[in-house]
């Protein structure tokens, strides 16, 4: 029961989210920040290919598209192929170098963003320590 | 004066736990456990889900559908939490406020991704005959969000850093005794 109440105001919650979503989409469509980089947009088989771009890998079957990564911009437009249409023919692919440093790529990301936190909540813990320590002796040397 | 005060040398006998609270601490053990386990989930969905260029159209839609769910779920799972820092925010100590707002941060980044995800399906959605109209604007906040909430992930687990890995260490190499205790 406890659960059931729980999941329903969490849902409620999303829903509100969702709303605000729809309101912005309503009322201020322009005002969203950001320009798409091409990250995340996939151009359909017999799309036009940018001049420079290279293909990452054969384009194998129907369905294929292929996709101009944005987010690292190492060098110019590189080209992955990916495919939207999954099956035994997908599976090579997705273990295939190109494709893998896509997710080590947001691995990466993820590990580095997760270290800094750390490293900076764990100095400030040790200097706030200091700093409690110091007011504590000082005080203590007062009293003596 | 008794003999375990005057010499420290004498151990006191530990004194018997009441079998309510001893059940309380199983019972939360196994919940630190399905939290640790579930969350650890969470983090490796939303990675695959994020490198759409690694999984293609389909694995990424199917999985964004099952980390709406997760999300709900994570949410559900800790609304205890989300009340007790809410009503305590009239006088928080800084971390908690930090934490709450990098959590509020994530809720809405990620429900708008999953939303504006779900808006812009091109395969998932059509295959179960539901055909939305998506457009410019919901693919502009899909990479949006899906970017903000690929920051405030890392963060939001690197401010329970401490609590991972008490239990992470717990369950993985001290697995007999964590069964235990």
């Amino acid at each position: 029961m406890k659960f059931l109440r729980h999941l329903g105001a969490a849902t409620l919650v999303v829903g509100l989210v969702v709303l605000a979503g729809l309101a912005w989409n309503h009322f201020w469509p322009g005002a969203l920040p950001g320009v798409r980089t091409g990250f995340g947009e996939a151009l359909p088989p017999g799309a036009h290919i940018p001049p420079g771009v290279r293909l990452a890998g054969p384009a194998p079957g129907h369905g294929h598209v292929v996709r101009i990564t944005g987010l690292a911009r190492k060098g110019k437009g590189q080209v992955r192929v990916i495919a939207n249409r999954p099956g035994a023919a997908l599976l090579p692919l997705l273990f295939e170098k190109v494709n893998l440093e896509v997710l080590w790529r947001t691995a990466k990301i993820e590990a580095e963003i997760i270290v800094a936190v750390v490293v900076i909540g764990v100095t400030g813990r040790r200097i706030r320590r200091a700093r409690r320590a110091r007011r504590l002796a000082a005080a203590a040397g007062q009293q003596s | 004066m008794s003999d375990e005060l005057t010499n420290p040398s004498v151990v006191p006998a530990p004194a018997p736990v009441p079998r309510a609270a001893r059940a309380g601490r199983r019972r939360a053990v196994a919940r630190a456990r399905v939290d640790f386990w579930f969350d650890l989930s969470l983090l490796l969905g939303f990675t695959i889900a994020y490198s759409y260029g690694w999984t293609g159209d389909e694995i990424h839609e199917w999985l964004g559908l099952a980390l709406a769910a997760a999300m709900l779920l994570h949410l559900t799972l800790h609304w205890d939490w989300v009340i007790r820092t809410t009503k305590r925010l009239i006088n928080p100590r800084g971390r908690d406020k930090l934490v709450w707002i990098v959590n509020l941060a994530l809720l809405f980044a990620m429900t708008l991704c999953i939303v504006s995800g779900i808006l812009i399906s091109r395969t998932a959605l059509p295959y179960l005959g539901v055909f939305l109209a998506g457009g410019p604007f919901w693919s502009r906040m899909h990479d949006l969000t899906a970017e903000v909430t690929l920051g405030l992930v890392p963060v939001h687990l690197a401010l329970r850093w401490r609590w991972l890995l008490q239990v992470g260490r717990r369950m993985l190499s001290f697995w007999p005794a964590g069964r235990t205790q």
